[in-house]
């Protein structure tokens, strides 16, 4: 009992001492690995930006807005390719309206990722969706294609695109797409479906 | 008498820090091991997690050549032999978080070889089959386990003690965790594989 009792009255006496310490302590850790943290962040999509559904988010001077987002059987699109019996195909449908001077080359390197509630991810377009045939451009700025060249929207007017997952059925009705630019890491935009 | 006793103790202690800062500078750890993979060991059959997949070893099984053909109508490609003998691991992966790829794929033998996974030079053989059947190639996605195979080169002699290592993490599976799977090739049975081998194995971009 009385080692408890001076213990107390020690650390009650090197209070100051004892705060002092860990204040430096954390910020000594702090100071040297904050470069490390930066690094860490700057390469990965760690701040997401909600957009509530139906409303556009900016991100790198263009407003991206989340149209419809369709699930299809892949056993009705014509993969050519035997997919996971579970599996489904989700597309989002997207509208980008850049603002005048936008780096177009910075918008042009947008990554389209799925995201689900335990924090897995989903690629857009995986090999098995090589066939797929959407109608629709899957870049996000332009398309090239062989006999049109390249195709882009007018100015002022938004450009319309889509991004196609495989995902796990049950995965498919709650997951949100994200869009990416990977300059602008940490931050990205996730998107809130009706 | 006073002064060399306490000569001698000085001289003791500092030998003694000497010894005490030796010691530590031994103790402490090298790069290599402050890097080194976080090891998962398991056993054909056995699904191993690691931190970022799960990976089941199927059967393994050799074969003096390989060829890729991906739609029954396409022409297969010309057959790849290979001076020593190629060993087929049959496995199943699953992404636990994000997508993946084995991009560390090694067939480690007992004496301290490693073989790496037939990668770039199948893939300039140039057939879609070897990119939707090889996991060191094919993007593995959450929830969608992949069953494929992996291809490696090895010699004759060396099939006794085989173990394969994969990890999502390239350049040795650097601070990630690296599965680590007997293959249960024992002596007796690296001479009963070496008199089944298959002559071609064709690697089918169509098959489930």
């Amino acid at each position: 009992m009385n080692v408890m009792k001076s213990l107390h009255r020690w650390l009650r006496a090197q209070r100051g001492w004892l705060v002092g310490g860990v204040l430096v302590g954390s910020t000594v850790l702090l100071w040297t690995t904050w470069d490390a943290w930066r690094d860490y962040a700057r390469w990965r999509p760690l701040r997401p930006a909600d957009v509530a559904a139906g409303e556009g988010g900016m991100l790198g001077g263009a407003e991206w807005r989340l149209g419809s987002v369709e699930i299809l059987d892949p056993k009705d699109l014509a993969l050519g390719r035997r997919v996971p019996d579970d599996a489904v195909v989700l597309v989002a449908h997207y509208a980008m309206t850049p603002a005048t001077g936008a780096d177009q080359k910075l918008l042009a390197s947008c990554d389209g990722r799925l995201s689900d509630a335990k924090g897995r991810h989903w690629e857009e377009y995986p090999i098995e969706l090589s066939r797929l045939h959407l109608g629709e451009p899957r870049g996000c700025v332009a398309e090239l294609s062989a006999d049109a060249g390249i195709r882009s929207a007018p100015p002022g007017a938004p450009w319309h695109f889509a991004h196609a997952y495989l995902v796990p059925s049950d995965v498919a009705l709650g997951a949100m797409p994200e869009l990416i630019l990977p300059k602008l890491q940490p931050r990205y935009l996730r998107f809130q479906r009706r | 008498m006073g002064k060399a006793r306490s000569v001698a103790t000085s001289a003791l202690w500092v030998a003694a820090a000497i010894a005490t800062i030796g010691a530590l500078v031994n103790l402490r750890m090298n790069y290599d091991s402050k890097l080194a993979p976080f090891l998962v060991s398991g056993r054909i059959g056995e699904a191993v997690v690691a931190r970022a997949f799960v990976v089941t070893v199927g059967t393994v099984e050799l074969a003096a050549a390989t060829s890729a053909q991906d739609d029954p109508e396409e022409i297969t490609l010309k057959s790849l032999s290979s001076a020593g003998v190629w060993v087929v691991v049959h496995l199943r992966l699953d992404a636990r978080l994000a997508p993946i790829s084995l991009l560390t794929a090694n067939l480690q033998t007992s004496d301290g070889y490693a073989y790496a996974a037939a990668g770039p030079r199948v893939q300039g053989a140039g057939n879609l089959a070897y990119s939707r059947k090889l996991l060191n190639l094919k993007t593995t996605q959450p929830g969608l386990a992949n069953d494929g195979l992996l291809l490696f080169e090895v010699p004759r002699a060396r099939l006794a003690g085989l173990h394969l290592q994969v990890s999502q993490a390239s350049g040795g599976a650097k601070l990630d965790s690296l599965a680590d799977i007997d293959l249960g090739i024992d002596a007796a049975k690296a001479v009963d594989l070496l008199e089944h081998i298959a002559p071609l194995l064709t690697v089918r971009g169509d098959e489930p």
